[in-house]
C-alpha cells in the first residue's frame, strides 16, 4: 500500500502550485482554476488523514464533500461576476482591474 | 421536541423568511416596483425581529445541539443579537439609499443569507461549522458587492471574490493539518489534544499561521486586508456599512470560539486560552501591531471618505486583535463590548456619508464636506460626534471602549501587552489626524460651490439616535458592560 506521506507530499506541492498560480497568474479564469487546485489538494489531504489515521470516524470525508459543494458555488457566483466585469470593462486581467486605487 | 428546536428557532425563521420571499415574488408582476419594495422589506424585517425576539428569551440556554455541531450559550446569543440588530438598520439604509437604482427583491435574501451565516460563524462548536459559516457570509457579499452595476462594483466584487475564495482555501489548508493530528473536527477535542499533548510545536504554529488567513480575512487585518478598501470604495454606501460591522463581529465570534475556552477552577469559572502550549500569541501580536500601523498610515493620506474609514475599520481590527493575546474574560468582554460602541459610531459615520454623496453627485471625496457646518449645522455637529468617538476623545463612547480594551490588555503584563499597549496608544494618537481633518474640512475650511446638504426626517432621527447613544455610552456605560460581562459564559 502506497504509504500516508506519498499523499501528504502530494497534497502540499498541489496545495502551493494553486497558491502560487494565485499570487503569480494575471488571467482571473486562471486565478480560479488555482483555487479549485488548491481545494482539491486540500481534499486529498483529509481523505488521506482520514483513511490512514482515523478510519474509526468519517469526519474527513465529510469535510471534503462540504468543501466540494462549497467550491462549486464559488466558482458559479465568481464567474457570473467575472461576466459584469468583461461587459464593463471588456478584460478579464487583474492588473487591468485597478481604477480605485489613489 | 420543541424544546429542543427553541434552540435553532431563530435561524429557521430567518429561512422561512427568506423562502417566502422568493415563493411571493413569483406572484408580483415584475413592473410594480413597489409592491416588491414593501413584500421585501416587510418580511425581512418581520423575520429579523422575530428572530431577535426568540433569542431574547432564550438568553440563558446553555446548549449544545445536533451532536456537538452547535454550541448554544450567551455568548453565541448576544453575537446573534449584535449581527441581527446591524442587519435591522441595514435593511432600513438598503431600502431608502437611492443609489442603487433599480429595486431588486433578491438582494434581501442575500443580506438574511449572511445573517445565517454569521449565526453559524457565532454558534459553531466544529471547524466544519466556521468554515461553512464563513462561506455562507462570503459568497452572498461577493454579490452584494457587485450589486451596483457602476464602473466599481463589479471590480470591487470580482476582487472579493479572488481574495476570499485564496483566503478560505489557506485557511482550510490550517485546518486540515490540525485534523491530521487531532483527528477530529470539533473544537472541544482541540482543546483536550494540545491539554494533554505538547509535542508537534512547529506544525502548530504554522496551522495556525494559516488559519488567521482566513480569521484575518474576515477581521480585515493586516497581511490579508487588501480587498477591503476597493471593497468598501465600490460597494454602495449601505452595503459597505453593512460589511463594516456585521462580518467583521463574526470573525471575531469565530477567533473567539476557536482560542478561547471555559475552565472550572477551585477558584470558580475562568476563561483560558485553548491552545496555551503553544507559543501561538506572538504571532497575533505581530499581526496586531502591522494592522494598527497599516490602518492608520495608509488612512492618512486617502481623499475617498468611504476609503478612509475603510482603513481606519482596519486599525480597529487591529485593536481587538491585540486583545486576543491575553487569556481571560475581560479580554472577551472588552471586544464585545468595543463592537457595540463600533456599531454605532461607524454605521452613523456611514450614513452621514451617504448623505453627503447623495447631495454631491454620488461623489466621497472629502472636499464635498467643506463647509459643512455652515451648510447644516445638525448633520455637521452628529458626524462630529462620530468622528470624535472613532479618535477615542472623552466624554465619547469610543474613548471608554478603548480604555476597556487597554485594560484587558494590562491586566496580567507581560512584555507583549505591554509593547502592545503602547503601540495601540500611539496609533490612537496618530488616528486623530484623519479624523481630525474631517472635522477641519466640516468647520474651517470654506465650501467651494453652494449646494445644500439635507435629508430627511428618518435619517434624521436615526442619526439623532446614535448620537444620543454614543453620548450617553460615554458617561453611563455601565449596565451596558455588566450585560456583556454576565454574557462571557461559553
Amino acid at each position: 500500500m502506497v504509504s500516508l506521506n506519498l499523499f501528504i507530499a502530494l497534497g502540499i506541492v498541489l496545495f502551493f502550485i494553486g497558491l502560487l498560480g494565485v499570487l503569480i497568474r494575471r488571467n482571473i479564469i486562471i486565478i480560479m482554476i488555482s483555487i479549485e487546485i488548491m481545494l482539491n489538494a486540500i481534499n486529498i489531504m483529509l481523505v488521506a488523514f482520514n483513511r490512514y489515521k482515523f478510519i474509526e470516524n468519517n469526519d474527513g470525508l465529510t469535510y471534503s464533500f462540504f468543501i466540494i459543494a462549497v467550491a462549486a458555488a464559488e466558482a458559479s457566483v465568481g464567474l457570473a461576476i467575472l461576466i459584469a466585469v468583461y461587459r464593463k470593462r471588456k478584460t478579464v486581467f487583474v492588473n487591468k482591474l485597478n481604477t480605485m486605487s489613489n | 421536541m420543541a424544546s429542543y428546536m427553541m434552540n435553532y428557532i431563530p435561524e429557521l425563521i430567518l429561512i422561512i423568511g427568506i423562502a417566502l420571499m422568493v415563493l411571493f415574488s413569483l406572484f408580483i408582476d415584475n413592473n410594480d416596483e413597489n409592491k416588491e419594495r414593501l413584500l421585501a422589506i416587510s418580511i425581512s424585517t418581520m423575520a429579523i425581529v422575530g428572530s431577535i425576539f426568540v433569542l431574547i428569551m432564550n438568553s440563558n440556554k446553555h446548549v449544545e445541539i445536533f451532536s456537538n455541531f452547535l454550541t448554544i450559550d450567551p455568548l453565541a446569543t448576544i453575537f446573534k443579537i449584535l449581527f441581527l440588530s446591524v442587519a435591522l438598520v441595514s435593511v432600513w439604509f438598503f431600502a431608502r439609499s437611492k443609489e442603487t437604482n433599480q429595486f431588486a427583491l433578491d438582494f434581501y435574501v442575500q443580506v438574511l443569507t449572511v445573517l445565517i451565516g454569521m449565526m453559524l460563524m457565532a454558534s459553531a462548536n466544529n471547524m466544519l461549522g466556521l468554515y461553512l459559516g464563513l462561506e455562507m457570509v462570503s459568497i452572498p457579499s461577493y454579490l452584494m458587492t457587485g450589486w451596483k452595476r457602476s464602473n466599481n462594483g463589479p471590480e470591487a466584487a470580482i476582487k472579493y471574490t479572488i481574495y476570499g475564495g485564496a483566503a478560505s482555501g489557506v485557511m482550510i489548508f490550517g485546518m486540515s493539518l490540525i485534523y491530521g493530528l487531532v483527528g477530529n473536527l470539533s473544537l472541544s477535542s482541540i482543546a483536550n489534544y494540545t491539554h494533554f499533548n505538547s509535542s508537534n510545536k512547529a506544525l502548530w504554529i504554522i496551522s495556525i499561521l494559516f488559519l488567521f488567513a482566513g480569521f484575518g480575512y474576515k477581521v480585515a487585518a493586516a497581511p490579508f486586508h487588501h480587498w477591503s478598501p476597493d471593497v468598501y470604495q465600490g460597494a454602495t454606501t449601505p452595503v459597505t456599512a453593512f460589511f463594516s460591522v456585521a462580518p467583521k463581529a463574526a470573525g471575531f465570534a469565530m477567533i473567539i470560539r476557536f482560542f478561547y475556552k471555559n475552565t472550572i477552577t477551585t477558584s470558580g469559572e475562568t476563561v483560558t486560552h485553548v491552545l496555551n502550549q503553544v507559543p501561538w500569541t506572538l504571532l497575533v501580536a505581530i499581526i496586531a501591531v502591522i494592522t494598527m500601523f497599516i490602518g492608520n498610515l495608509s488612512a492618512i493620506k486617502q481623499t475617498s471618505l468611504k476609503r478612509m474609514l475603510a482603513y481606519s475599520s482596519i486599525a480597529h481590527a487591529g485593536y481587538m486583535i491585540s486583545v486576543i493575546t491575553v487569556s481571560s474574560k475581560m479580554a472577551i468582554t472588552s471586544i464585545l463590548f468595543y463592537l457595540v460602541i463600533y456599531l454605532f459610531m461607524n454605521i452613523g459615520a456611514f450614513i452621514i456619508v451617504s448623505i453627503v454623496m447623495e447631495n454631491n453627485n454620488g461623489s466621497d471625496d472629502i472636499k464635498h464636506f467643506n463647509g459643512f457646518g455652515s451648510k447644516n449645522a445638525l448633520l455637521a455637529i452628529i458626524m462630529a460626534f462620530f468622528m470624535f468617538s472613532l479618535m477615542g476623545v472623552p466624554p465619547f463612547a469610543g474613548f471608554i471602549g478603548k480604555v476597556y480594551l487597554f485594560t484587558a490588555l494590562l491586566e496580567n503584563i507581560t512584555a507583549i501587552t505591554v509593547t502592545l499597549a503602547v503601540i495601540a496608544i500611539i496609533n490612537s494618537a496618530i488616528s486623530v489626524y484623519y479624523y481630525a481633518r474631517v472635522i477641519k474640512a466640516m468647520y474651517l475650511t470654506e465650501s467651494t460651490n453652494d449646494s445644500t446638504i439635507d435629508t430627511t426626517i428618518d435619517f434624521k432621527s436615526i442619526l439623532f439616535i446614535f448620537a444620543i447613544i454614543i453620548f450617553v455610552l460615554g458617561v453611563y456605560w455601565a449596565p451596558l458592560f455588566n450585560l456583556l460581562n454576565k454574557a462571557v459564559v461559553m
